[in-house]
């Protein structure tokens, strides 16, 4: 296949002291693609998000942005460039309303589109999360889930070309993560590439392009869910030792 | 030039035990106690008094380490403990503490008058060594200062409490699940800093004389030597806190003492453009 | 009406305060009064500023009332050593202090918040050094003295302060305008949006340097401004406008009208310049009496102690209002 290249990772590392939050991690996402990112807890998967936009420095290594080193520039560059990102945990501007979270996404993050028609981007924006009408709700009342839908409205108020979810599922019910995994489905049949983070190995398998597991900083494995799947590593950490053995693909399905 | 050079020193070792008690209280609280030089300036003056009373220095030093704590315990109850849980805390403690170290100033001025005092030292007399001249009490804090960063080393790391402060500062939430009480340990960081600042008041008083805002400036280099040094960077600390005194003195030989803080504003400036991490963190990208 | 939000009856409430305000010289003739009316307007145009970079766009700092002394004095040289006209040193004052602020800001503001308190407590430090080392310039600790203003045949002196009460006046009104422009621009949003989530603010693209760098330059500027003007007033300026309790007192007026609303450090400012002439006689109390009433207030009030008042009025209100729903009956 031959796809184009949106982010590249070449040996990054970010160190917390003496302990290495994320270890000479190399890796490569294409354009169009869903990547996903899983790992038990403490693996590093946040600081790499958060190396690749500059929340936290890397400390080695280089980032590339569609060819782009991004590694040196400030996070509010990263995101003109195009990358945009949600938390795990619900972060949103809580003290103002809806429309105006997503306005602010939409005047400070869309700086490589001028001219552009920010209200009504907004609002079909709103329209497509399912939070029209909740326009002048204040942010900071919303439940969770709405919560969780909003930060994923304001990254897209952004017009970015990569978004990457950090545990998009992580406190919803199973209702909800199913919405919000077809929103995903939806946005990436869009054009947008997605990488996202998720310790729900089934829905993270099912959704995902390639997928890349890690563990203390480290890249334990890449590549299709079923590849991944059957490596005796990942089954080791996730499971223990005594199912490396034993064939457990039909657990992914 | 080497008497100049051994006054750095010594003054970098009475900022070290200023810097640490302010580098704990952060590391615990996440927030920064601004009325910690108002309490280096009460350390000196309650000193003054407990030697007016002529019990010995020793004994008068103990009074003051003791006050000082239960000084620091009520600071922690009044402008710090009030405002956790709440939001803007950092704003408030920031306000409180500034509003505290100016009451604590006035309260100085007005029960013991503004005029200059002398404090007496631990040791009078001078001392001659060779090339060095020096006074007693300038030996005297050389020893001391050392003594006690050894016993606080040996508190946080060999001791129940001591323990307790690093759970706290480290993860406090952590700590809390494992039965410490969160509010206790605040005090006493508050308390042992106070301490802390209390003897470096007594130790600073006799080279300056006292006033009530002679804790401000040492306060001022606590905060670069801290910012510098690196939270819980005992070493930092220390490499920062003799860095600071040595430029201090120098600036002072070369351009005339009166320029110190314009030198430093200066260099403060100069640190922030090029090397805002500090001498000791990690050289990290900026964008 | 300490909130921001523009409703008609805030409109009307402002007018009737502005009236209030231009009038007052008209009916009161004490000087006494009017100086200390001149010295609250120009405190509440120092904590104005001070609230926009503190309480709105959560930069934690101790300049403003540092930045009214530098205004002072670089408005007092000028007109004493280069023979300005007061009316350009006001500018030039201005400016003065906005080179200061940008000092301050550009090193400080692109790292965490903890430099920019300690560069503004350096800079504390720093200027009441450099008034007395530049004693020839500064007049040291005997003081400045500086000229007055002209205008044609209107009298500025000190039995006629009308005229320096409508400078003040005007003033606060320019940094009451450009605070509020300020807010209610992007600029604005994006400094409130940050407080709620810095992490989240970036990440959507917003330039939080550049944002504070601007609203931290512009208080200093307008600040400048009114310090120009003070000197110009009070004619004699010395090293006390340095003072440590100064900073106390400006952080009272803050916290007494609420950190953060618009018009709480103007009400503020009345409130203690008004409350500390009342108590002069123990005026040596003065910074335990405000340090112990910020500290009370922002454990016990934290939204600030007019907002506690209008809690209160409101409260009183509909006790005498049985049903609020129905139209109000005229009496």
């Amino acid at each position: 296949m031959n796809q184009k290249m949106i982010l590249k990772l070449t040996n990054v590392s970010r160190y917390f002291g003496k302990l290495a939050a994320v270890k000479d991690m190399s890796l490569e996402v294409f354009s169009g693609e869903i990547f996903g990112i899983a790992g038990p807890n403490g693996s590093g998967k946040t600081t790499l998000i958060n190396t690749i936009t500059h929340i936290v420095p890397s400390n080695s290594g280089e980032i590339y942005f569609k060819e782009r080193p991004i590694h040196d520039l400030q996070t509010y560059t990263i995101c003109h460039l195009g990358i945009a990102r949600t938390f795990q945990n619900p972060e949103i501007f809580g003290s103002m309303p809806v429309l105006d979270n997503m306005m602010l996404g939409a005047i400070y993050g869309m700086k490589h589109e001028k001219g552009f028609k920010k209200i009504e981007h907004v609002r079909t924006i709103l329209k497509f999360v399912g939070l029209e009408g909740e326009e002048k709700v204040k942010a900071g009342s919303l439940g969770i889930g709405p919560k969780k839908r909003l930060m994923i409205a304001i990254a897209l108020a952004t017009k970015p070309q990569i978004l990457i979810l950090d545990e998009p599922c992580a406190g919803l019910t199973a209702i909800e993560s199913k919405e919000i995994i077809a929103l995903i489905g939806q946005l990436n049949r869009q054009g947008i590439t997605i990488m996202i983070i998720e310790h729900n190995m089934k829905v993270l398998m099912n959704i995902s392009n390639r997928v890349m597991i890690m563990d203390h900083g480290v890249k334990i494995c890449e590549g299709t869910p079923d590849e991944v799947s059957k490596d005796p590593q990942v089954i080791e950490i996730y499971l223990g030792k005594k199912y490396v053995k034993r064939e457990i693909s039909s657990c992914w399905k | 030039m080497l008497s100049t050079m051994l006054s750095g020193i010594i003054l970098g070792s009475v900022y070290t035990l200023a810097a640490i008690g302010l580098s704990l209280q952060w590391g615990v609280l996440k927030n920064l106690n601004f009325s910690h030089g108002a309490c280096i300036t009460l350390g000196a003056y309650i000193m003054w008094t407990a030697l007016g009373a002529n019990i010995g220095y020793l004994p008068a030093l103990l009074v003051v380490m003791i006050l000082m704590f239960f000084i620091g315990l009520a600071i922690e109850r009044v402008t710090i403990r009030p405002f956790f849980g709440k939001p803007e805390v950092e704003a408030n403690i920031f306000i409180a503490t500034v509003a505290l170290s100016s009451m604590i100033a006035q309260a100085i001025l007005l029960i013991y008058s503004g005029r200059d005092k002398n404090l007496a030292p631990a040791i009078a007399g001078n001392m001659n060594l060779g090339i060095l001249s020096t006074t007693n009490h300038q030996l005297f804090i050389l020893l001391v200062a050392p003594i006690i960063l050894f016993a606080m080393w040996l508190v946080l790391n060999k001791t129940t409490i001591g323990r307790a402060i690093r759970a706290v500062s480290q993860d406090p939430m952590g700590a809390v699940l494992i039965g410490i009480s969160t509010k206790k340990i605040y005090g006493i960081t508050v308390g042992v800093a106070t301490v802390l600042a209390g003897i470096s008041g007594v130790l600073l008083g006799p080279i300056y004389f006292l006033n009530p805002h002679m804790g401000e400036s040492p306060l001022t280099k606590a905060f670069i030597i801290v910012i510098l040094g690196g939270i819980g960077s005992l070493k930092g600390t220390i490499v920062a806190a003799f860095s600071v005194a040595l430029l201090e003195v120098l600036v002072g030989l070369f351009v005339g003492v009166t320029w110190g803080p314009l030198g430093l504003f200066a260099v403060l400036i100069l640190i922030l453009l090029f090397r805002p991490e500090g001498l000791f963190g990690a050289k990290l990208r900026r964008g | 009406m300490t909130d921001h939000k523009l409703t008609k009856g805030n409109i009307i409430t402002y007018g009737l305060l502005l009236l209030v305000m231009m009038l007052i010289p008209f009916f009161i003739e004490d000087n006494y009064i009017l100086h200390l009316l001149i010295v609250s307007l120009v405190w509440a145009n120092v904590v104005t500023n001070w609230n926009l970079t503190l309480g709105y766009g959560g930069m934690f700092h101790i300049a403003q009332p540092t930045f009214l002394a530098v205004g002072a004095y670089v408005a007092g040289i000028s007109a004493v050593q280069f023979g300005i006209s007061p009316w350009i040193c006001l500018a030039i004052g201005g400016i003065g202090t906005l080179i200061t602020g940008i000092l301050i800001g550009v090193p400080s503001l692109r790292v965490k918040g903890i430099y920019l308190i300690l560069l503004t407590f350096a800079l504390h430090f720093t200027t009441s050094e450099v008034v007395f080392h530049l004693k020839d310039y500064t007049g040291g600790s005997m003081g400045l003295t500086v000229p007055t203003f002209h205008l044609g045949t209107i009298e500025f002196s000190s039995v006629n302060l009308a005229p320096y009460y409508y400078i003040a006046l005007i003033s606060l009104i320019a940094s009451l305008l450009v605070a509020k422009l300020l807010i209610r621009s992007n600029i604005g949003k994006a400094l409130i949006a940050t407080r709620d989530s810095e992490v989240l603010a970036v990440s959507c693209g917003i330039n939080l340097y550049k944002f504070k760098l601007i609203t931290f330059s512009v208080a200093a500027f307008m600040t400048g401004i009114v310090g120009a003007f003070y000197s110009h007033y009070i004619m004699v300026i010395g090293p006390e406008l340095f003072t440590f309790s100064q900073i106390v007192n400006g952080f009272g007026m803050i916290v007494v009208g609420g950190i953060g609303t618009f018009m709480g450090p103007v009400l503020g400012s009345f409130a203690i310049t008004f409350l500390s002439e009342l108590f002069r006689d123990i005026e040596s109390f003065r910074p335990i009496i405000v340090g112990a009433i910020i500290i009370l207030t922002l454990i016990f009030a934290p939204k600030g102690i007019l907002h506690e008042l209008e809690k209160l009025f409101s409260k009183t209100r509909s006790l005498f209002i049985r049903n609020p729903n129905k139209e109000k009956v005229s009496p």
